[in-house]
């Protein structure tokens, strides 16, 4: 049985000529890893800043557990939007005990999520010292810090180096065990692909798909091939007849795509018949990236 | 309440400017307020005198008329709080702490109820002060001490609450809409010290009917204290606090903060 978490009906916002969000539908169930797609000023962030009482919605509704929004529920829920925001001069402590007043937390919380992000070490420092990476690990802190049944985490790992993003994505999977439900705005795909179970896309404020993340990459996108005599694999791609789409990539390699499903002994079997040998065949796995190009230019 | 009070405390007691700026204001404030004698005695040694009364023997610090002398005085540094008012609020919208706040689970009216009790605080220790000053001072320079006298005129020590007070939520509202320092900061003297004096100048010298010139924010609050100085050289002075002058600053209170609330409440939060 699922519970739904986050239910949006027709919710609509407009900055003077431009609908930033238009009509938007979406729910999203407990447990889950959400992602919310789109390219930059798709939307994301003005639903996220409607749904976190930061931005008035012009119309339509939202219910946080199944409830009318209010500053109380938004205390249930752990929330980043944008850059990591905190006092400058105030240490990560002095900072998270600001927030614990707010949520009514225990300060012993503190010390928990500090540990939790690996920054106890630097507790009491100021957070205007902090480098990009720490300071986002402080911001996640201080979502994790009411122990939310939901986090909101709006392009966690923007303008992190690879380590760092690493790192953030470490946490997020751990979070995500925990059986906490995530929604993670983003427009990294493979952040997405990584980490989420189920997923929306949005276009200039409309939503364009909302599926799982699982059936999305179902399958595969052809295959990948080479053989000692490039020349007559070439050819002998090109005049099979279930071929569809057929590329070289940066490896020097044949990539080639069915137009129906392929079975891929028969396949090899059409090659070896007329005499080419593969020195390398293998599935080209679905990516999110792909579908989501394909989305957008719909 | 006192959460929200205590919220606003963490914000600020570990911000070395404002402990700084605070610190010194009080100090500053308290100094003043005590030093007046000691002016007065300089004057005397330079040889100034005022129509022909000698400054030596201005009775500054007696009851009750030093509640309205040292209110009228205490008047002139309210700029100063309101600059750490304005640097409270502005920092909010220049770090983003507010719409973090709103995320976390304040509502826009706790937050503006958290800055109105920062206010409030800031004015009571105002008022706490110009009434030490003037028990210490005035208790000091007294011959006898008479406990009728000592009561009497401490009405002023309300006026100059309902004056800060009003006073700091126009500076709030300035810093909401302006959202940086240094424009809030330069607007409010700008306004304050040129703009409204001077237009109330020039309308009151082609108008008879000046009533509605009590109206302007800046002449209301400091109608709440008039200048108490003539009485010095003789000449009648309003020596209490008009119900008028009253009246008109809670009203201006109440609209500056019915602004401000709608601003917070109605409005997206950058």
């Amino acid at each position: 049985m699922s519970e739904t978490i986050l239910e949006i009906s027709g919710l609509s916002k407009r900055y003077g000529r431009i609908q930033a969000v238009n009509q938007l539908d979406l729910q999203v169930q407990k447990g889950s890893v959400f992602g919310l797609l789109g390219p930059n000023g798709s939307g994301k962030s003005t639903t996220l800043g409607i749904l976190l009482g930061v931005t008035q919605k012009d119309s339509g509704d939202y219910k946080w557990f199944g409830q009318e929004p209010t500053a109380e529920s938004r205390k249930r829920i752990g929330a980043i939007l944008e850059s990591p925001t905190f006092y400058p001069y105030l240490s990560a402590r002095q900072n998270l005990n600001i927030v614990s007043e707010i949520k009514n937390v225990e300060r012993s919380r503190i010390n928990e999520v500090l540990t939790q992000v690996g920054l106890i070490e630097r507790a009491d420092y100021p957070f205007k010292t902090f480098s990009l990476g720490m300071k986002q690990r402080l911001a996640i802190a201080s979502a994790l810090l009411a122990d939310p049944e939901l986090l909101i985490l709006d392009e966690p790992t923007n303008g992190l180096d690879p380590q760092g993003i690493a790192e953030i994505r470490e946490l997020i999977i751990d979070i995500a065990k925990s059986g906490k439900t995530i929604i993670l705005a983003s427009h990294l795909l493979d952040e997405v692909q990584k980490v989420c179970t189920d997923f929306a896309v949005l276009k200039t404020g409309n939503k364009i798909f909302q599926g799982s993340v699982a059936e999305s990459l179902s399958g595969n996108d052809g295959v990948e091939l080479s053989s000692d005599n490039m020349e007559q694999l070439q050819k002998l791609c090109n005049n099979y007849k279930n071929s569809f789409r057929i590329s070289t990539n940066n490896l020097g390699r044949i990539v080639m795509s069915f137009k129906e499903e392929e079975d891929i002994s028969q396949f090899h079997k059409y090659l070896i018949d007329n005499g080419v040998v593969l020195t390398h065949l293998s599935y080209i796995s679905k990516s999110l990236e792909k579908q989501f190009l394909e989305l957008l230019s719909a | 309440m006192l959460q929200l009070l205590k919220i606003e405390w963490l914000k600020l007691k570990n911000y070395k400017t404002f402990i700084r700026l605070a610190i010194v204001y009080y100090l500053l404030l308290l100094l003043v307020l005590c030093s007046v004698q000691l002016v007065l005695s300089w004057m005397q040694s330079q040889g100034m005198e005022f129509q022909g009364i000698s400054p030596d023997i201005i009775p500054f610090y007696d009851f009750p008329d030093v509640w309205q002398n040292l209110a009228y005085l205490a008047s002139y540094l309210k700029f100063f709080l309101a600059f750490i008012v304005i640097i409270s609020v502005t920092n909010e919208y220049s770090y983003r702490t507010i719409r973090q706040n709103i995320i976390d689970g304040m509502s826009p009216k706790s937050f503006l109820i958290s800055k109105q009790l920062m206010i409030l605080a800031f004015s009571v220790i105002n008022v706490a002060i110009l009434w030490l000053a003037g028990t210490i001072m005035g208790v000091a320079n007294a011959s006898t001490f008479e406990g009728h006298l000592y009561f009497m005129g401490s009405d002023f020590l309300l006026a100059h609450f309902i004056e800060l007070v009003t006073f700091l939520n126009l500076a709030m509202l300035i810093s909401i809409l302006m959202k940086k320092a240094g424009f809030a900061i330069i607007l409010l003297c700008f306004y304050g010290i040129f703009v409204e004096p001077i237009a109330v100048g020039i309308l009151g010298h082609f108008t008879d009917d000046s009533w509605f010139l009590n109206l302007f924010p800046i002449e209301a609050v400091n109608n709440l204290v008039p200048v108490p100085f003539q009485r010095y050289i003789f000449m009648e002075i309003q020596d209490y606090v008009s119900i008028q002058s009253v009246i008109i600053c809670v009203g201006l209170y109440l609209i500056s903060l019915t602004i401000n609330y709608y601003i917070l409440v109605k409005k997206d939060i950058a």
